[in-house]
């Protein structure tokens, strides 16, 4: 079974894979380009946007802002003061383009945000002589970015003329800013707006549930609220393998011990793992993953395979590409609160890679509608 | 990899799938922390979470009742509370229990583009298919059938031919099940694509709402069948998690609660707050509309009726002995119950008591002067041995010390062995026993009673605590030994519980920051105050603010105007809520009403204070609001009490 992204074009960053050339590659066979992020307190928020500016001199830009909430007085003052400083340097940088700006506004429910903004976005308004839209999600929660991506692609599958044709996923990793960065408390577990889930209809069956938590340093919390919500029949965790860190799928078994082997019940042959630095390596896994279980449990359905992701944002992606085209839902407890270890951000930056995913327009062909790629390069 | 299954981490128990495991692990005991009058009012029950509210109310859903009644013995304790209860008989359930969830999607309604009146009325209608699919459930499984088999033959009938109600159940799709099943996939299905567009809502999506519950209706004044044959079971409607509701929310839906209509039984659960004017609920008489149940309060002190102030603690150590009691057998061949396992006393081969009771008696001596006044409690003391000798001399010299403090006395005649036991308590035991071990590094924390005290009376609590130390147990299995566990194991491992807990608030609870920093204050209080004569024994362990400070601190203007008073409040509400501190509310002190705020007894040993609830100091709200901030994870690192024994 070929799956919408099985041939794929990424730059993951690093000497002859930057993603300069994707985004100049698909600039050149469109209007406008639009480079879509937030700016918070994590450093890597504006990393891409600059070499995206220095790298698009010839092109028409438009930078289009998801104003994230200031951090709270529990965040500390680092977060409060990073995040100040960002924003001046977002300002500065944009002083010679056009700005459009989401406004941030309170929802009742965390997990409405995301697409209340995917909604501004895919506006007609919003996306104005837009045709290449790349989307950062280096300073963006999961819950902003999962529907404002989704949001996007469909936008773009539609094929309407005024909206974007191309779609690129911008993501700045580094382990170590990861590691400064630590979550205060944890919501409640919800599905993420914009990837509804059966199991949240009474009227329907009851089927199985299957979990796939890709898991993450510091994700106990969350994965513990969220085991609570869904009352999964089989959980299937992934671990990132292979790593950069060879022993980071070990380091993470040994501090969710506990949860994974007594609470969850995980038997090894669950486990599943993923390149932590391929995105569609994990698409492809849990395309799988979803396809083997339906089939094996057709007799019980509804089969509902649900997904969470606590680990790095290039993974989220692929688990993000896995729930669009398989309907998968999404679920979420995210951190209320971040406190920042400004000694251990120090040098941090030599570590940043910049990963560009191209998901939608040229490489894909005219036949994408149909589930036929036609052309992929892998950068 | 443990091939060994920890039966109190494993969470498929408390999960609504698994019946079997789900009855056979419940603690029918708590059944008792009902009142009696729940079946013709409406009932508010709150608790912290983990207290056990929602497993109290699962235990009445059908699928749980039926099963008690047909796969339990009638000898068997919860068998025996719901025939005694009138929620089964021999024929079926005679309630058709429907738990209804919400913490789902409701409050997300309110960030639709429509006006407050429109998103209630959605609210009402998605509550009320719910409900009616959970009375379809419900009806289809009293005769043993399984949604969605047989949706057909569920019929509702109004009684005495209401038309009212006749055509409220053709507005929610009925007579059949199959019909009000469908309607409620259609009103489903419509407010999660609203929900979940991606794309701008265009109104015309949006459905029309119920302007009231319009289930209660009907359910109270119909008849339910199944292939023809009547349900005598009356419904019992159980909302759980109403603190997911907007405030709105739930005050609209409490006041459609609150209506009298004896035929349906209304239970509402919600997490307690003790920053937030719950009980007001307008409209309502306490006690013939309504009715709170606190689960926490009844926990610790009992109902003052039926559920006795210790009855708790037997509840837990049921619900211990029944998750462990198959493993315990099937690992171990243990049939003791998991509790008995733990060892109670100190031994002598393990610790030189004969020099330490030696050196406490001669600083008793000491202390006690020239006077005879003491001799018989020393020839008491003397008659002892071990590890209780060495608590009998602390607690002698605690008695001394809080003897020589009374004025006039100074020269008083003999004291008798009877005095000890007035001018003693468990409380002062308990002190001198926490200054032993700390001044000798001997364990302190272990037996059966510290366990369920370590558990705050909180299920799940308790449950993870029992976990530790089954892990513990299985070091002993996976050797082949008896899980049984010393003294000094026991120490260890609550000890390491604690600091866990204490680690996890920030990662964990809203606002942990800030409620460490109320923490590790309230503990410098407990050490201000730690001095020889105790006198607050067992030893303070909170601190309490003044009702009318409360008051002001629950006033947004007030909070507003000092950004540290809305870190303040968030902190207290979040470590209430999160059951990191215990709130009792309208304690009476020298003349003034506080809230009293006590420390969750699992942080205890992490700081090395004792477990009974003891005493408390008052400060002032000035004070707390100076308590905010300045906690970082650096200076909270290394807190802990290093007088108690590390091992």
């Amino acid at each position: 079974m070929r799956g919408r992204w099985s041939d794929y074009v990424i730059a993951f960053g690093g000497s002859g894979r930057e993603p300069e050339e994707l985004w100049t590659a698909a600039a050149a066979i469109s209007g406008a380009s639009m480079y879509v992020l937030g700016v918070g307190f994590d450093p890597r928020a504006l990393i891409g946007l600059r070499r995206f500016l220095d790298a698009m001199v010839d092109t028409r830009i438009v930078v289009g802002l998801i104003e994230l909430p200031p951090p709270t007085q529990t965040s500390g003052t680092i977060a409060t003061e990073l995040a100040a400083a960002q924003q001046a340097q977002f300002e500065s940088m944009v002083e010679d383009y056009e700005v459009r700006r989401i406004t941030h506004e309170a929802v009742q429910a965390r997990s409405n945000a995301g697409t209340r903004v995917a909604r501004v976005l895919t506006g007609r308004d919003f996306l104005e002589d837009v045709s290449h839209l790349v989307i950062d999600i280096s300073s963006l929660p999961a819950s902003l970015y999962f529907p404002v991506v989704a949001g996007a692609l469909s936008v773009i599958d539609r094929g309407e003329p005024g909206y974007p044709h191309e779609l690129q996923v911008v993501a700045c990793e580094n382990a170590a800013v990861d590691g400064a960065i630590r979550k205060l408390g944890v919501s409640d577990a919800a599905v993420i707006s914009g990837f509804p889930a059966s199991i949240a209809l009474d009227s329907e069956p009851n089927g199985s549930v299957i979990w796939a938590p890709v898991v993450g340093e510091q994700a106990g919390p969350a994965m513990e609220a969220i085991h609570a919500l869904l009352g999964p029949d089989d959980v299937c965790p992934v671990l990132p393998f292979p790593a950069v860190d060879p022993r980071r799928p070990d380091d993470l078994v040994l501090e969710h011990q506990l949860l994974l082997m007594d609470t969850f019940m995980v038997t090894p042959s669950n486990v599943i793992y993923a390149d932590e630095r391929n995105p569609f390596d994990l698409y492809r896994t849990l395309s799988e993953l979803q396809a083997n279980y339906r089939l094996a449990l057709k007799a019980l359905e509804p089969t509902e395979v649900v997904v969470s992701t606590h680990s790095s944002k290039l993974l989220s992606v692929g688990a993000l590409l896995a729930a669009i085209e398989h309907h998968l839902p999404l679920v979420a407890a995210p951190a209320i609160d971040y406190e920042v270890d400004r000694e251990k951000l120090e040098g941090s930056e030599v570590h940043n890679q910049l990963t560009c995913a191209w998901l939608a327009g040229m490489p894909y062909g005219a036949t994408v509608a149909a589930g036929i790629v036609a052309a992929a390069v892998n950068v | 990899m443990s091939e060994y299954l920890n039966p109190f981490f494993a969470r498929a128990a408390e999960h609504h799938r698994d019946t079997p495991q789900f009855v056979a692990t419940f603690g029918a005991g708590a059944i008792d922390m009902l009142p009696e009058q729940i079946w013709d009012r409406l009932v508010i029950l709150r608790s912290t979470p983990g207290a056990g509210k929602t497993s109290l109310m699962r235990t009445f859903t059908v699928d749980k009742l039926e099963w008690a009644r047909t796969r339990t013995k009638p000898s068997d304790g919860l068998h025996r509370q719901l025939l005694e209860r009138g929620v089964i008989d021999q024929y079926g359930p005679l309630k058709l229990g429907v738990l209804v969830d919400l913490d789902r999607d409701y409050k997300s309604l309110l960030d639709l583009p429509i006006d407050e009146a429109g998103a209630r009325r959605l609210f009402f209608r998605l509550l009320d298919v719910r409900i009616m699919v959970g009375i379809v459930r419900g009806a289809l499984a009293t005769l043993g059938r399984t949604f969605p088999d047989g949706l057909e033959y569920v019929q509702l009938q109004a009684e005495l031919g209401d038309s009212r109600v006749e055509a409220l159940i053709q507005r929610m799709g009925g007579p059949t099940g199959a019909g009000i099943v469908e309607y409620a996939r259609k009103t489903e299905r419509a407010v999660l694509e609203l929900l979940n567009t991606l794309v701008a809502i265009d109104s015309d999506m949006i459905p029309d709402g119920h302007s009231e519950l319009y289930s209660l209706a009907v359910l109270a004044d119909s008849r339910i069948s199944v292939d023809g044959k009547v349900v005598h079971a009356r419904p019992l409607l159980m909302f759980d998690d109403g603190q997911a509701l907007a405030r709105v929310q739930r005050d609209a839906l409490l006041l459609e609660l609150r209506r009298r209509r004896p035929s349906i039984a209304r239970w509402y659960a919600e997490r307690f707050e003790a920053l937030n004017e719950q009980e007001l609920i307008g409209g309502l008489d306490e006690g013939r509309d309504v009715l709170s149940v606190n689960l926490d309060e009844i926990a610790r002190n009992g109902d003052g009726r039926r559920f006795t102030k210790a009855q708790h603690e037997r509840v837990l150590a049921d619900i211990a002995s029944r998750r462990a009691a198959a493993p315990l057998s099937v690992y171990a061949g243990e049939t003791q119950p998991f509790l008995d396992l733990m060892e109670t006393d100190l031994s002598d081969e393990d610790f030189d008591f004969v020099s330490i009771v030696d050196s406490l008696r001669s600083r008793v001596l000491t202390l006690s002067g020239d006077t005879n006044r003491f001799d018989p409690w020393f020839h008491d003391a003397d008659r002892l041995s071990g590890y209780q000798a060495a608590v009998r001399w602390r607690e002698l010299e605690v008695l001394i010390h809080r003897d020589q403090n009374r004025q006039g006395e100074l020269f008083g005649e003999a004291l008798s062995g009877e005095d000890v036991q007035t001018r003693s308590s468990s409380s002062i035991r308990e002190a001198a026993a926490l200054a032993l071990s700390q001044e000798y590094r001997l364990p302190f924390y272990f037996g059966p009673a510290t366990v369920t005290r370590l558990g705050s009376h909180n299920a799940q609590q308790f449950l993870n605590v029992c976990g530790e130390l089954f892990g513990e147990m299985l070091v002993d299995v996976s050797l082949g030994r008896a899980p049984r566990l010393s003294a000094a194991r026991q120490h260890r491992v609550l000890r390491s519980a604690s600091t866990k807990v204490w680690e996890s608030i920030p990662r964990t609870v809203p606002h942990g920051r800030d409620i460490q920093s109320l923490v590790l204050r309230i503990v410098d209080i407990a050490v201000e105050n730690s001095k020889p004569r105790v006198p607050y024994p067992p030893g303070v362990t909170g601190t309490a603010l003044l009702m009318a400070e409360r008051d002001q601190l629950i006033d947004p203007e007030y909070r507003e105007k000092l950004p540290l008073a809305e870190r303040l409040y968030d902190a207290i509400a979040s470590a209430v809520a999160y059951n990191v501190l215990y709130a009792d509310l309208e304690r009476s002190t020298k003349g003034n009403r506080y809230m009293v705020l006590y420390l969750n007894r699992l942080l205890c040993p992490h700081f090395g204070l004792p477990l009974g609830l003891g005493g408390y100091k008052e400060r002032r709200l000035a004070v707390m609001l100076r308590w905010m901030g300045g906690t970082t994870a650096a200076n909270v690192r290394g807190r802990s009490d290093s007088g108690v024994l590390d091992l």
